[in-house]
C-alpha cells in the first residue's frame, strides 16, 4: 500500500481548508449589521495549517482571487495577503506548534491593523471593531477545529 | 487531541450563541435572523414587494414634500440607471459598485438614488465600464439635511446606524417627518429616510436623531445615477 506523499496531503488539506472559507462566507452575506472578516481569518487559517510555502502562497492566491469584489485590485486584500504571509513565516520562524491562543492573537492583531488602516479616520476604538473581532473569533474557533482535524486527517 | 477537538467545538458554539443573542441587546438593529431564514425559504417575495412598496411610499412622500414647499420637482430625463454587481465586503466602509462607468456618462461626485427617488449614496470613483459608491451608511458620508414641513436643519453623519446630528433644540421635530437632502451638490428636497428616535446628543447642545429607511442595503439591485 503506497501512501500518499506529504506535497499531495498538504494540497489536499489546503483545498478542503478553502472549500470550508468558502462555506463559512455566507456569514459575510448574512443582513448583519456587523459581518465577519471570514477572508481574513481565512488567510490565517491557511497560514496556520499549510506548512509548504509553496502550497500556502497557492491556496492563499486562489482565496484573494476568489474574493475579488472589484473590478480594479484592492488594497484590502492586498493587506489580507501580505497579513497571511507574515503569519505564515513567524509561525514556522517562532513557533513550534499552532495553538488556539495563538489563532485568537493572530485574529485581534489583524483585525486591529485592518481597522488602523482602511477604517475612517484610522481608528480601532469603536464598537463596530470590537463587534468584528468577536465574530472573527468565533469563525477563526470554527475554522481552528476544521484545521486540526485536517491536519489529523491529511497528515 | 479528541478532547481538544470538543473544546474548541463548544467553544465556537457557545460564541457564536453568545453573539447572536448578545447584540440583540446592545444594537439597534436587531439581527434579522428569522428574516434571513424567511429569505431562504418562500417569503422572499413578499419581502421584496415590502420593500418595493416602502420606497413607493418614500417616492410619494417626497413629491408631497415637495409640492408643499413649493419645490420643482426635478425632470427624469439625464439619469442613468444602473444596476449594483458588488459591495465592499468588510466593516470600515459601505460601499456599492454598479456596472456603469464613465463611458456611459457616470461622473464623481454624482447622486445615487433607488427608483423612487431616495437618495442612497454619492459617486466617489469611476472608471470606463464601473463606478464606486458610498452608501449613507459608509463612515466618511456627511451630508446637510432638513427635517420636517418646519425644514429644521441637521447633519447627517453616515455610519453602521446613521444619525442626523446637530439639530436645534428649540425647533419642532417629530418621529416619522420626513428627512430630505439640502446639499448643493444633489437635487434638493429629495428623501433621504423618515426620523425614527429623537434624543440629546452627547453633550446635551443640540438634538440628534435615528433614521428609519425605506430599504435595505443587502436587497438594492438597481439604481439611478443622477448628475
Amino acid at each position: 500500500m503506497t501512501h500518499s506523499s506529504p506535497l499531495r496531503q498538504e494540497i489536499l488539506r489546503g483545498a478542503w481548508l478553502l472549500a470550508g472559507i468558502m462555506a463559512l462566507s455566507f456569514l459575510a452575506n448574512m443582513p448583519l449589521v456587523i459581518r465577519p472578516d471570514v477572508l481574513l481569518v481565512g488567510a490565517l487559517a491557511l497560514a496556520f495549517f499549510i506548512d509548504d510555502a509553496y502550497v500556502f502562497m497557492m491556496w492563499l492566491l486562489a482565496e484573494l482571487l476568489w474574493a475579488k469584489y472589484a473590478p480594479s485590485p484592492s488594497y484590502e486584500l492586498l493587506f489580507i495577503g501580505i497579513m497571511g504571509v507574515v503569519v505564515f513565516f513567524i509561525i514556522r520562524s517562532f513557533v513550534l506548534r499552532p495553538a488556539p491562543i495563538l489563532f485568537i492573537g493572530a485574529i485581534l492583531v489583524g483585525t486591529a491593523l485592518f481597522w488602523l488602516v482602511f477604517s475612517f479616520a484610522h481608528t480601532f476604538v469603536a464598537f463596530p471593531f470590537l463587534m468584528e473581532f468577536l465574530y472573527n473569533t468565533a469563525v477563526g474557533m470554527i475554522l481552528f477545529a476544521f484545521g486540526l482535524w485536517l491536519k489529523k486527517r491529511f497528515s | 487531541m479528541h478532547q481538544q477537538y470538543q473544546r474548541v467545538i463548544l467553544m465556537s458554539i457557545s460564541g457564536i450563541l453568545v453573539i447572536l443573542i448578545g447584540t440583540g441587546f446592545f444594537i439597534a438593529k436587531p439581527l434579522e435572523i428569522f428574516s434571513s431564514l424567511s429569505h431562504i425559504f418562500s417569503l422572499s417575495s413578499i419581502v421584496e414587494e415590502n420593500t418595493t412598496l416602502h420606497q413607493e411610499n418614500d417616492g410619494l412622500k417626497n413629491e408631497l414634500f415637495a409640492l408643499q414647499q413649493h419645490i420643482a420637482i426635478a425632470s427624469s430625463t439625464g439619469e442613468i440607471s444602473a444596476q449594483v454587481f458588488s459591495a465592499y465586503p468588510f466593516n470600515t466602509k459601505n460601499r456599492i459598485f454598479l456596472d456603469k462607468g464613465s463611458l456611459d456618462g457616470v461622473m464623481t461626485g454624482e447622486g445615487v438614488f433607488i427608483p423612487s427617488r431616495v437618495l442612497i449614496g454619492q459617486v466617489t470613483r469611476v472608471t470606463p465600464h464601473e463606478s464606486e459608491v458610498m452608501t449613507v451608511f459608509d463612515p466618511a458620508f456627511s451630508l446637510p439635511v432638513r427635517i420636517g414641513a418646519q425644514q429644521v436643519d441637521g447633519l447627517l453623519k453616515g455610519g453602521v446606524s446613521p444619525l442626523v446630528t446637530l439639530i436645534d433644540k428649540t425647533k419642532p421635530i417629530a418621529p416619522g417627518d420626513l428627512i430630505v437632502n439640502a446639499s448643493k451638490d444633489f437635487m434638493y428636497g429629495v428623501t433621504i429616510g423618515t426620523v425614527r428616535d429623537i434624543t440629546p446628543d452627547t453633550l446635551g447642545a443640540f438634538l440628534q436623531t435615528s433614521i428609519q429607511f425605506s430599504y435595505s442595503m443587502n436587497d438594492v439591485r438597481n439604481v439611478e445615477v443622477h448628475p
